[in-house]
């Protein structure tokens, strides 16, 4: 039974592999073979960050800003022509994006992007016909990178290849390997995919249960005199699909933890706080909760950011909170009283006109009050 | 120095539910010591709430001392009960070598595997609980809004509607997102924070591990049970406990859909097999469990009714007292939980409903056979059911009750993606996969019974040829 399964499911493999690359090809343009845009770290032009040449590899520092960008030297090309890029990219912190440019050749004021999702990047295959716009004639392609100021990347790889079953296979898996840590909408739906995968890797598992069962129909066929039909062969191929699809899963969470024991561990709740996610808004609550005078205060946070306003309400309790989900950001005027403390946090309507000592919004009452506390975030003020 | 308290808060649920349905368990069962201590603890993790609400109510201020105390006063009278029995009380912990040994040895090293692979997945997640903070939105919106105001002020302060805050002025109550959800998983994560000592938003997650392991011995005891072989219940536990979207509501714990998919499971499990070996303490379970369904979050309620007709279409005449006791019993509790929400809450659903929104079936469709939430689990619950139909009386007979309790709870979930304006939480993926968790462990039980009669019966087709 097991030796079945196990047959049927390498005959499986192997006809999703075929189907695949056969049935599934990227698309190829190119009339003839076409070379692959190679990458030359000498002919590469950095417009913004400074380069360090080591080998073939080129070591870009970002500038003070946090930017850096690498053109490759490719002249104009038919984006048709190449299926598929290579990056292999080391970066001195995993917190630097990185996006791709092209510009059209017909009108270089029209440029396209795509930010790369996956934090795996030493060795990354992307199809481009996943990037949206990547379409007609190609003036110039170029690798961007946003972090802070100092951070480095270095380019071991960043070429453009023509179509090729070896070259599918490879995007494939980099898509079932691509990572990237937690988001907001990670408790919502996992969908297992990012916008340049070319398959859900539940689409490969079913593809693969179901060759897998045809193959198994088709050793009963012709082995029929020896073999007789055995559901546990059909358990044991739905069951070993099901892991196979687990073990990237597996993957994934492991990277994750290691991410999260980077982030995190051996650290106090506080201490957590200040390097999370919402780290800059805890830190305005940190300093501003001190110097909240009555244990029974009220606190309204206000901004445009639903996000920001709901978790700084989170991070002010046990303080009696207010933040509106719905509706006008603060009660009406008559409902707020001297001693209530305002934070505002940007981007938000309202503002703190220091000259005056008031809380102003547009179309609404002023509100005199005093400042606490102020820094990048936003603004906590105590009405008077 | 958290460790001791850490761990005597993660023990104490174990042991009172543990010990107490060790007592009403009848003694010779497959896998037993797995279903005493799976849905022990899930009881556990479901009463010590209800008795912190419950000293709350008569004054007493939440603390880990008082609740500790009532808690091991009730797990010494169980443990007296047990010492009364003398040699007539099963033993808590009653490993059944049997079973391991009689499997092939193929079957053996794949049991092996499973389990060391569940033992990874529930490290990986237990150190993702132990050094993450607070993370999720829902959590900080109106979840553990609640727990942070409980601990700082000992007592379970009133959260109102904003609008009814700012007439009160803020006076004596809170407010946030939802300020009528129910209060069992905030006092879990009250419950953590009170043994440590101060608010860790860490450590206070751990209950989260806990079910996830809990959910799990529950669902292999409770196979066990129903006659699934060792391997099968292994390999569906497997399934059931590497579910992604599960998983995720660990690592990143603060929600109640986890809490809600293990109760609403365990309900369906001991209810299944209370229809099929008549045992009383199943029945009790499969009651506890319904119910509390409803003070985990507020689909709690629908998914508990869903008990109603499988009942009514399942047990025989002579049961006709008892069943309109539970109906009675389960209608009073709806009553009053609808009286204590909003009394026009039926009103305000019949708003919600809308015309038929292709977009929720694209999105509904999308999570489960798409996307990545459950692994294969649509594909093998359907492949499950297509090959149960084959079998003469699955559906109407063998499985009737709980196939008419989950068709029943699928239904209300169709038609809540479907037909109302909640059609946009499938749409956007903002809410349709995470009610999928809430259903999928009782959809893989009945899966992986269906899975285990078909294997039976070609063994028994292949003996007879």
């Amino acid at each position: 039974m097991l030796r079945v399964a196990a047959i049927s499911l390498l005959l499986g493999a192997a006809a999703l592999i075929v189907g695949l690359t056969q049935f599934f090809p990227p698309q190829n343009t190119a009339g003839e073979k076409v070379s692959a845009i190679a990458w030359n770290a000498d002919t590469a032009m950095v417009t913004v960050g400074t380069p360090t040449f080591i080998d073939n590899a080129l070591q870009l520092e970002l500038d003070s800003s946090g930017a850096g960008m690498v053109t490759l030297a490719a002249g104009a090309f038919d984006a048709g022509n190449f299926a598929f890029l290579h990056l292999a990219l080391e970066q001195s912190a995993s917190t630097v994006g990185a996006s791709i440019l092209w510009t059209n050749a017909r009108n270089p004021q029209d440029s396209k992007s795509y930010t790369i999702e996956t934090s795996e990047r030493e060795a990354l295959w992307l199809s481009t016909e996943e990037l949206r716009g990547w379409s007609g004639e190609i003036d110039t392609v170029s690798l961007r990178f946003s972090g802070r100021a100092g951070d480095t990347v270095q380019i071991r790889d960043f070429s453009l290849f023509p179509a090729s079953a070896t070259r599918q296979l490879l995007a494939i898996k980099s898509d079932l390997m691509a990572y990237s840590p937690w988001n907001v909408a990670a408790m919502n739906t996992f969908t297992g995919a990012f916008n340049s995968a070319s398959f859900y890797p539940v689409v490969l598992a079913v593809a693969l249960l179901v060759l897998s069962l045809l193959a198994y129909g088709l050793l009963l066929l012709l082995l029929r005199t020896r073999l007789q039909f055995d559901p546990a062969v059909v358990v044991l191929i739905f069951f070993a699909s099901w892991l196979i699809l687990d073990m990237f899963w597996q993957r994934r969470l492991l990277h994750q933890l290691v991410d999260t024991h980077h982030l995190f561990a051996g650290k106090s709740t506080e201490e957590k706080l200040a390097v999370g996610p919402d780290a800059k808004l805890y830190s305005l609550v940190a300093h501003t909760k001190p110097l909240v005078e009555a244990a029974d205060a009220r606190v309204f946070v206000v901004s445009s950011d639903h996000y920001f306003r709901m978790r700084t309400a989170y991070h002010f309790l046990p303080l009696n909170t207010y933040w509106a989900n719905y509706g006008p950001a603060l009660p009406p005027k008559k409902s707020l009283r001297t001693g209530d403390y305002i934070a505002l946090i940007n981007p938000s309507q309202f503002s703190f006109d220091r000259q005056r000592n008031m809380v102003v919004a547009p179309q609404r009452q002023g509100l005199r009050a005093e400042l606490v506390f102020s820094d990048q975030t936003g603004t906590v003020v105590r009405l008077k | 120095m958290d460790i001791v308290p850490t761990t005597l808060a993660l023990l104490l649920p174990l042991l009172l539910g543990g010990l107490w349905l060790n007592l009403g368990m009848p003694a010779p069962l497959p896998a037993r010591t797995a279903l005493v201590l799976g849905n022990g603890t899930l009881i556990g993790l479901l009463l010590i709430p209800q008795f912190m609400w419950g000293l709350d109510l008569v004054g007493v201020p939440l603390s880990f001392v008082a609740t500790g105390l009532l808690t091991f006063t009730l797990i010494i009278v169980a443990i007296a009960l047990h010492l009364a029995r003398g040699t007539r009380a099963p033993a808590m912990l009653t490993p059944d070598p049997s079973a391991f040994a009689s499997m092939p040895t193929s079957h053996q090293m794949l049991f092996i595997v499973l389990l060391c692979l569940l033992v990874l997945r529930c490290i990986t997640l237990g150190l993702e609980v132990l050094w993450r903070p607070l993370f999720p939105w829902d959590a900080t919106m109106h979840w553990a809004t609640k727990a942070k105001v409980w601990f700082e002020f000992r007592s379970m302060v009133p959260f109102v509607e904003n609008d009814v805050w700012v007439s009160l002025g803020g006076e004596n109550v809170f407010t946030d997102r939802h300020p009528d959800y129910p209060h069992t998983v905030p006092l879990l994560q009250v419950w953590m924070n009170l043994a440590i000592g101060r608010w860790d938003e860490s450590l206070m997650n751990l209950p989260w591990l806990l079910c996830l392991v809990a959910m799990g011995c529950a669902f292999y005891g409770q196979l066990r049970v129903a006659g699934a072989s060792a391997l099968i219940a292994m390999g569906f536990t497997y399934m059931l406990l590497s579910m992604p979207l599960i998983n995720i509501h660990v690592a990143l714990a603060g929600y109640a859909d986890l809490f809600l998919g293990a109760t609403y499971c365990a309900a369906l499990m001991a209810f299944h097999n209370w229809l099929t070996t008549r045992c009383r303490a199943q029945g009790l379970l499969a009651a506890f469990f319904a119910i509390s369904c409803m003070l985990v979050k507020g689909e709690g309620i629908p998914w508990a009714f869903t008990f109603i007709p499988a009942l009514l279409l399942t047990v025989g005449k002579q049961y006709k007292s008892v069943k309109l006791a539970i109906l009675a019993s389960l209608g009073a509790l709806l009553l009053l939980v609808l009286a204590s929400k909003n009394p026009a809450v039926i009103a305000q659903f019949l708003r919600t409903v809308t015309e038929f929104h292709a977009d929720g079936l694209t999105g509904t469709l999308q999570a489960v056979f798409l996307h990545d939430n459950l692994h294969l689990l649509g594909y093998v619950i359907m492949a499950a059911i297509a090959l149960g139909l084959t079998i003469p009386g699955t559906f109407t007979k063998t499985y009737l009750g709980i196939s008419v309790a989950l068709a029943c709870a699928v239904g209300m979930f169709l038609f809540l993606f479907l037909f109302t304006v909640f059609g946009a939480g499938a749409s956007s993926f903002t809410g349709v996969a995470r009610l999928c968790i809430q259903l999928a462990p009782g959809l893989l039980f009945l899966g992986a019974m269906l899975c285990n009669d078909i294997l039976v019966r070609a063994r028994m087709n292949r003996r007879q040829s």
